[in-house]
């Protein structure tokens, strides 16, 4: 059988990092090739070693049998190698059919021939059901038909062989299902295909054969139809995984409202548009409530309204107290952590040191200063206390600054300091993002702890699957308007969520 | 994760960095003098690694009044930019906190020695911290870039200097100001007598009294975390609550004060007891952002850069005794102090190097 890329002990080294380890993998014609790893496993780099955007340090690379030299993207194009990245490659005030013609215009009398562009974007289109709008500008469409944009881009240069690189992280669960159909159609008409994921769940469905990385390494390929999801999940972290969250008893206090929010409205500075529309709801001691939506929906100005970073209208209590009217300050000393979405911009100072980093929130506590003079004696040891109590990785201890942390050793550093300090509320936004399973299942367990320990949970996160494993309830934003708030996730399904992420599902009670 | 052994670069990686941009500096120096004159070139280099030292005490002492200022005006960049604000208005700062001091120096004459002394260094010190809120509040308030404002306080601050002693103590006959009552020049501690003709007095030792200072502040207190915090990262800063407005403002106005205090001990020193009327910033404050740089912001740090800027500067004037003019003589402590600057750089390629060899270590 003829292969249709082999990659041969490419090897990839970064300062620190060896991301690719004499990886060898060979892809067959026509086959639809998972390859799965947790973030930092090195399916990327190794994707981008075959679309030419990093060149190898060691190994070679065969297209269709023969050796080839890939130094930049426009090499892989000639061979006939397309790639969806993760973060579209659109230009945002162009249309549809001029993002797909971009670099490969046909032209007529040195004019652009856009009738016979247009023809057979249209014809590929259809061919392949790949429904798009092409006279729409970028920025006015949706996320999905956006990716169905770069398809088409792969397929206008004629590539047969297409990587996908995370193509589901951006969807909803109905869009992640007309994918997986497109995918599955572009197999059937001969096309090699190359899906990077680290979701099980897709790859059971879309995938012939997956082979599976860990630390730049290949463990193994594996027939996709004959191995369960829990063998790949140990393939891929390297110990048995449990896939289910265990909660543990629930909270057997008196539920009391922590947080109630009133009528909240932002206003988009520039725009005059509601970016929170009258968003009303409450939060109680010992739940979880997750807020699910669409990436921009009004998640980051709702959080920033809660913690007082932006101004708002409306009411906010926490804890029974009007603070509407405070500042930061005061709500971060009256009951409120946050553990924000840019952990490296708002979570942590990484020049500072981890003891520097462990009192961000309290140096001006008593406990911490006398007099304007900081003590330091006594911020190291609690900085000791927390990397020991919640397994911190700093090769120097606490004098380890907190830029040479991995990411799932900076967030339990944001967690140590935000859970250690008095607060009743924890806002938790993408908690999970970017860590390796071991650090994502560390974060759940604290969160699930603090719900357990009757603190409330207010967690904004995009990861479908989190929301449902983790919350009590479910609230759903769309476009800024709280749609529904009293959603069990025992009670709902994905597509059911889905369809009120969408905005096609939900009363607006404040319509 | 292994731990590695720690070696004296691993402790020390500012001051190795600082170093090694100091001898690339003087080597690049040396190289313009090969170009120059090559025959003399190593006298003449001879002269610039000597020079300060060779010449008796007099130039020793040049040195001391130098980098006394140098370290004032060093302190104040390295302290604006720990709050991320860079304080260009030194000049203006400077000029403005000579002529305060000038003014209480000759005319407030019935305050008592000793106290009259101290009163027209406090007024430069006031004066100086004045100038520099308005670009403080300026930028917190309407986010106006600090470097704008300051370069046109600099101009502002040469001319209102110039209006002021022309309106109330101009000597005519030398277009410059009245001298300095002797009852209101620095203490000298006897130093005129070990480097005499050179104005040596006790602002160095202030200098480093405040360097010293300025250490415990950014260092020890809450104060000086807040102002580290907001210059690496202000929305962090902002995230923890912190009044990122206020501590722009206050440290811009620290960072004001101590050039002013330069200009005001500068210009009450016995050697040089007047301002010169110019249509120009003056030049000498100005140095103290190279001074920071080097030492990159750290304040025992900029003791160090000062004392060697100050040194290069004037060594190099021993080098016309070779035959370089002193155009050259300038270009080569220029081309110094600027291949200094590259002391991040530095850093970071050595920081790259030892991160290879450990991996090498462990791998």
């Amino acid at each position: 059988m003829e292969y249709a890329v082999e990659l041969l002990n490419i090897k990839k080294q970064f300062p620190g990092v060896l991301a690719n380890d004499h990886i060898t993998l060979k892809i067959k014609k026509g086959e639809t090739h998972a390859l799965l790893g947790e973030n930092g496993a090195g399916k990327s780099t190794l994707m981008s070693i075959l679309f030419g955007l990093y060149s190898s340090d060691e190994g070679t690379i065969k297209i269709n049998g023969k050796e080839v030299k890939i130094t930049n993207p426009n090499d892989a194009n000639a061979l006939g190698i397309g790639m969806v990245h993760q973060h579209f490659k659109l230009v945002h005030n162009f249309t549809v059919l001029e993002n797909i013609i971009l670099g490969v215009e046909s032209t007529k009398n040195k004019l652009l021939d856009m009738a016979s562009a247009r023809a057979k974007v249209m014809d590929l289109s259809k061919r392949y059901g790949l429904d798009i709008d092409p006279d729409k500008i970028i920025s006015e469409i949706t996320v999905g038909m956006q990716q169905r944009v770069e398809i088409l881009k792969m397929l206008y240069r004629a590539n047969d062989i297409l990587i996908f690189d995370e193509p589901t992280s951006v969807l909803l669960p109905q869009e992640v299902d007309e994918l997986i159909k497109i995918i599955k159609g572009l197999a059937a008409e001969g096309k090699t295909i190359l899906f990077i994921s680290h979701k099980l769940e897709e790859i059971k469905r879309v995938a012939d054969v997956c082979t599976v990385l860990r630390r730049g390494k290949v463990i193994g390929t594996v027939d996709v139809a004959t191995t369960t999801k829990e063998q790949m999940a140990e393939m891929m972290v390297g110990r048995k995984v449990l896939l289910q969250v265990d909660k543990g008893d629930g909270y057997k206090g008196e539920k009391r409202p922590v947080l109630e929010v009133k009528d909240l409205c932002v206003e988009d500075k520039e725009s005059g548009k509601l970016r929170v529309d009258h968003a009303t709801f409450t939060i109680h001691a010992g739940e979880i409530v997750s807020l699910a939506g669409v990436d921009n929906n009004g998640q980051k100005q709702l959080v920033e309204a809660i913690t007082g970073i932006i101004p708002s209208n409306g009411e906010i209590y926490l804890c029974g107290e009007n603070v509407t009217e405070r500042n930061i300050r005061y709500r971060n000393t009256h009951g409120l952590s946050h553990i924000p979405e840019d952990r490296q911009r708002h979570g942590l100072v990484m020049e500072f040191t981890v003891s520097e980093n462990s009192i961000l929130q309290e140096y001006f506590n008593d406990e911490f200063q006398k007099s304007g003079f900081i003590k330091r004696a006594v911020v190291d040891q609690y900085a000791d206390e927390l990397i020991e109590e919640y397994d911190i990785r700093a090769g120097r201890g606490g004098e380890t600054t907190a830029g040479s942390l991995s990411g799932g050793n900076q967030q339990k550093l944001i967690l140590a300091r935000e859970l250690e300090r008095d607060h009743e509320l924890v806002i938790a936004v993408q908690p999970t993002r970017g860590l390796d399973v071991g650090a994502t299942e560390f974060v759940q367990k604290q969160l699930i702890t603090q719900r357990n320990a009757g603190k409330a949970v207010f967690l904004v996160s995009l990861e479908l699957e989190e929301v449902m494993s983790l919350s009590d309830r479910i609230l759903v934003i769309h476009d800024g308007k709280i749609v529904v708030s009293d959603l069990l996730p025992s009670k709902i399904d994905m597509m059911e969520l889905g369809m009120y992420m969408a905005g096609s599902k939900g009363v607006d009670k404040n319509a | 994760m292994r731990k590695t052994k720690k070696t004296w670069v691993d402790n020390f990686p500012d001051l190795t960095a600082s170093l090694v941009a100091c001898v690339i500096g003087l080597l690049v120096g040396f190289l313009v003098l090969v170009v120059t004159n090559p025959e003399n070139s190593i006298k003449g280099f001879k002269a610039l690694l000597t020079g300060a030292v060779s010449g008796g005490f007099t130039d020793f002492g040049n040195v001391i009044v130098y980098a006394g200022i140098y370290i004032l005006c060093g302190l104040s960049v390295g302290f604006a930019g720990k709050t991320g604000v860079f304080n260009i208005g030194l000049s203006g700062q400077f000029i403005i906190g000579g002529v305060a001091a000038l003014y209480v120096g000759i005319m407030w004459t019935w305050l008592p020695p000793g106290i009259h002394c101290l009163v027209a260094v406090i007024a430069g010190l006031l004066a100086g911290l004045g100038w520099s809120s308005t670009i403080g509040f300026l930028r917190a308030f309407f986010n106006i870039s600090e470097i704008v404002v300051g370069i046109l306080l600099n101009y502002i601050g040469v001319y209102l200097a110039n209006m002021i002693i022309l309106d109330k103590f101009y000597d005519s006959y030398a277009n410059r100001s009245q001298a300095v009552q002797s009852s209101a020049l620095i203490p000298t501690l006897g130093m005129e007598k070990i480097f005499p003709g050179t104005g040596a007095d006790i602002t160095f030792f202030v200098a480093i009294l405040l360097a010293i200072v300025i250490h415990v502040i950014l260092n020890k207190t809450t104060f000086g975390y807040e102002i580290r915090t907001c210059g690496f990262n202000k929305d962090a800063g902002i995230y923890s609550g912190i009044n990122a407005k206020k501590n722009v403002i206050l440290s811009m106005a620290i960072a004001g004060a101590l050039p002013g205090l330069a200009g005001a001990m500068f210009y009450l020193s016995s050697s040089h007891n007047y301002i010169q009327i110019v249509d120009s910033a003056p030049a000498i404050p100005m140095r103290g952002i190279v001074v920071s740089l080097v030492a990159m912001g750290s304040p025992i740090g900029i003791i160090l850069s000062a004392i060697f800027i100050a040194y290069i500067t004037v060594s190099g004037l021993d080098m016309q005794l070779y035959g370089y003019v002193p155009e050259i003589v300038d270009v080569v402590t220029s081309v110094i102090i600027y291949c200094t600057a590259f002391v991040i750089l530095i850093k970071k390629a050595i920081s790259t190097i030892l991160r290879k060899s450990h991996d090498l270590n462990e791998g």
